[in-house]
């Protein structure tokens, strides 16, 4: 799934910029080292909005719902997540980067979290400043409050000291969905999200709840 | 740099974090089963994940 939607992403990128982008940035060793670190950048405030927006949220609930943590969770994601990343790139094409060095560098951002999927590995001494270590996404995973909605960075985690999201590993997390889910189904694991969206959805009063339960963060109600 | 050399460099990038995980995941079950946490359970998470 992943390739066909970096596949269309390419091929949607390719048609943005040969109708709109009159200038781009050399495709040389740097002009791809400023992509990736351009699309890691991206890749924070992509991570961030899927999961503070319902909608995006009950996609990349998927990775979030496994209790275990592995490399294995590495390659959990929900079936449309995808798209939010190819549409969220796009300004890329605009700062001048060709569709090959974004496409390139969203590939490195994705690879890179692979081996943070583990709980063999301690803390990394001084890389944890600057990098995204397993210890740090350990603590993303985590459900327990004081892990929830922290540590959103790709390879770099000075972009969650920045913006305010930074969280130590303090102790093991508990790993899941803040609710109670510990299904291996894996349509109850793609789709576990949308039930509750649907009924909520059927239940609103207003334009203003659809919007709110679509846009708004997860959890929201009428009362809030 | 060629539209080539990119898919070279990505190509071997992607390798490099895959055989990392590949050699993390191996011990991270060698562990599992030494130490007898592997169950069936584990493994049928495993398998929902992948089926992603």
């Amino acid at each position: 799934m992943e390739t066909v939607l970096l596949t269309t992403g390419y091929a949607l990128y390719y048609i943005i910029a040969e109708a709109t982008v009159s200038w781009s940035i050399p495709l040389t060793w740097w002009g791809l080292g400023a992509a990736v670190l351009v699309a890691d950048f991206i890749y924070y405030w992509e991570h961030r909005i899927a999961h503070e927006m319902r909608l995006l949220w009950t996609q990349h609930a998927v990775h979030h719902s496994s209790r275990d943590m592995n490399i294995v969770t590495a390659v959990r994601f929900g079936p449309l997540e995808g798209v939010w990343a190819v549409i969220v790139h796009i300004p890329m094409l605009f700062m001048g980067f060709s569709p090959e060095a974004i496409i390139g560098a969203q590939i490195v951002v994705l690879a890179y979290q692979t081996w943070l999927h583990t709980e063999l590995i301690g803390k990394l001494g001084p890389l944890e400043l600057v990098l995204n270590t397993p210890s740090h996404h350990r603590v993303h995973h985590g459900c327990d409050d004081i892990y929830l909605d922290k540590n959103y960075a790709g390879i770099l985690i000075i972009w969650d000291r920045m913006f305010g999201t930074f969280q130590e590993e303090i102790e093991t997390p508990r790993y899941g969905l803040k609710r109670e889910f510990d299904s291996q189904n894996p349509f109850t694991v793609w789709f576990s999200e949308l039930p509750e969206l649907y009924q909520n959805l059927r239940g609103a009063k207003s334009g203003y709840e659809i919007r709110m339960y679509l846009f708004g963060p997860p959890g929201w109600t009428p009362n809030d | 740099m060629t539209y080539e050399a990119i898919t070279e460099v990505v190509g071997n990038i992607d390798l490099i974090f895959l055989l990392i995980g590949a050699a993390i995941l191996l011990i991270e079950i060698v562990g599992m089963l030494v130490k007898g946490t592997f169950k069936r359970r584990t493994l049928f998470e495993m398998g929902a994940s992948l089926s992603t």
